[in-house]
């Protein structure tokens, strides 16, 4: 298991950096002790006989305490499941089936309330376990050591399978562009468990040696300049939505004496965004990554609408074409997943023979080599840098008993898009009642802000949805619709 | 209804994007999510809650309150701003 030795080096070799946020701080060595407790805990909680090794998702918000658990599923031989913490009920219940979980670790017993199964405490952490074992064990390829997910390119949340090779290999290409090392201080407002963080935070910084502080909470702009006064970090991780909102807010946000670089990927970076943080001496290196090939580009002298910067080391990018014509990025990588452990195949259709996976993006390589994004080709929804299919919206609405048909979109809002839905029902539910039953099932920035009662969608003459149209009624604001609607936000 | 209770009700519409109306926040029955408050519009409220009020939101705690205007405002009670 390479990735658990070079995780252990790190923290052995760095036994005084520290691993927390404002509230809880711990030591490397603490971490180690941690993991250790954690590890001895689970060899009791898991089943003995699993076939391969034990498949454990972890769905934790950001603390130390989500570091000794993945290094303590790692300690028992076990594949880490990242999980979105904010994930719901239905979508955790269908993620432990397709994968074929045999244990989940949670902050919170309620949240982990999903059928079929019990909650225990392992070592002051909620543990799941399903009462009985699957039918069909989808088979972990023999060089996975850690499973992420990825949203937006299958109907559901996919579950990517990396070997400890690959994480190694992205780490390495990270340490080499961005110099992290052990006197750099990250303050990462991502998850963990999301590619922004785990391959620019999490496991580049435990290698070099960094302090890394991980908060929980959202990260408005009082909570960002709360952070960056008291730990004044040199490197400063966040997803577009927090620097958006830091560049609205009238709350003076300015960067702290030490910061040298400001990340920020998932989405483009909104260049007035940029260039407001840039009058406030933080300079954000916009980079490219999707969570099939790890981070792929990095720029460390950005400037503001000037790109997703150039390859990292070992990667190559280029354009190519789908099967339709529609032209595309290509990507290789040695950071690259294997497959998704649940949606057999379908990773592998999007390899070429060169080893070039297919993304869903358009983009362009100036003269000097840099990246410049240019939009997505699929349907998939990035709400805040969160990324997600339309479809599975779409198929938490139609499991309401008086939702009949639905549709979703993002639309351009007052100041951001919305996220709405077009709504046929056969009931009296209200949009009050539609969003309450999805919230029960889904996490909550996947619940639309925007619904619209419909007697029926638009379709075309061969039946599909018009998206279009579908965006036009959300657009609106207004009754509309095919047959002058009901308006219910 | 109090004064506060309507202005933080009219902080809920302007920080929503034209989701959440102010009668419709002043609604008691269901929280700012079932009304289609997003977490996007969430990071807006809680930085337009701290700087009207000059109080500090712990965002690593419990922010449950934050998902009515009743429990806004008892929060800033608390905090003995209104």
């Amino acid at each position: 298991m390479i990735l658990h030795d070079a995780l252990t080096r790190g923290l052995t070799d760095h036994p005084d950096s520290l691993v927390g946020n404002l509230g809880t701080t711990l030591t490397y060595r603490q971490v180690l002790a941690a993991a250790e407790v954690r590890s001895e805990a689970l060899l009791d909680t898991l089943p003995g006989d699993t076939d391969g090794p034990p498949r454990v998702a972890i769905s934790r918000r950001n603390s130390p305490a989500y570091v000794s658990d993945l290094l303590a599923v790692l300690a028992v031989g076990g594949v880490p499941i990242l999980l979105d913490p904010l994930l719901g009920a239905a979508e955790l219940a269908e993620l432990f089936t397709s994968c074929d979980v045999d244990a989940a670790l949670h902050d919170s017993a309620t949240a982990l309330s999903v059928e079929h199964g019990t909650v225990t405490d392992c070592a002051g952490s909620a543990v799941w376990r399903p009462e009985h074992r699957g039918r069909r064990r989808p088979p972990l390829h023999p060089d996975t050591e850690i499973c992420r997910l990825s949203s937006g390119s299958t109907r559901s949340p996919a579950c990517i399978e990396f070997s400890g090779a690959a994480v190694l290999a992205a780490s390495r290409a990270w340490l080499a562009a961005s110099t992290l090392g052990p006197a750099d201080r990250v303050l990462c407002f991502a998850g963990l468990y999301n590619g922004l963080a785990f391959n620019t935070s999490l496991v580049p910084g435990l290698l070099a040696g960094a302090d890394v502080f991980v908060p929980s909470g959202l990260p408005s702009p009082g909570n960002v300049a709360r952070h960056l006064v008291a730990l004044d970090p040199t490197v400063l991780v966040a997803f577009p939505a927090a620097y958006d909102a830091i560049a609205a807010s009238s709350n003076d946000v300015a960067a702290p004496v030490s910061l040298r670089l400001a990340l920020s990927s998932a989405a483009r970076l909104d260049p007035a965004t940029s260039t407001a943080l840039a009058r406030r001496s933080i300079h954000i290196a916009d980079y490219y990554g999707i969570a099939e090939t790890g981070p792929l580009t990095f720029n460390a002298d950005p400037a503001p609408g000037g790109g997703q910067g150039y390859p990292l080391p070992g990667v190559t990018l280029r354009t190519g074409e789908r099967e339709d014509g529609v032209g595309v990025l290509l990507a290789r990588s040695a950071s690259m997943g294997t497959r998704y452990l649940n949606y057999p195949g379908e990773f592998e259709a999007r390899v070429d023979g060169a080893g070039f996976y297919r993304t869903s993006d358009r983009g362009s390589l100036d003269d000097d080599g840099r990246l410049r994004l240019a939009g997505r080709v699929d349907n998939s929804l990035d709400v805040g840098g969160r990324k997600f299919a339309a479809d599975e919206v779409v198929d938490v609405l139609n499991a309401h008993s008086e939702v009949t048909d639905s549709a979703v979109a993002l639309v351009s809002g007052r100041d951001r898009p919305v996220l709405g839905a077009v709504v046929v029902r056969s009931g009296p539910v209200d949009a009050t009642d539609l969003r309450r039953f999805c919230l029960t099932r889904t996490a909550p920035y996947k619940v639309p802000e925007r619904i619209v009662f419909v007697d029926e969608l638009p379709r075309s003459g061969a039946g599909k949805v018009q998206l279009g149209k579908v965006k036009a009624i959300l657009s609106a604001g207004v009754r509309g619709g095919t047959k002058g609607e009901e308006l219910d936000v | 209804m109090s004064d506060v209770d309507t202005e933080i009700a009219e902080l809920i519409a302007e920080t929503s994007g034209g989701a959440v109306g102010k009668d419709l926040a002043l609604d008691e029955q269901s929280n700012l999510l079932e009304k289609g408050f997003s977490s996007l519009s969430f990071l807006q409220l809680i930085d337009a809650l701290e700087t009207r009020y000059g109080v500090y939101i712990d965002l690593e705690e419990d922010t449950t309150f934050l998902g009515r205007v009743s429990g806004i405002v008892r929060f800033l009670k608390d905090q003995n701003v209104v």
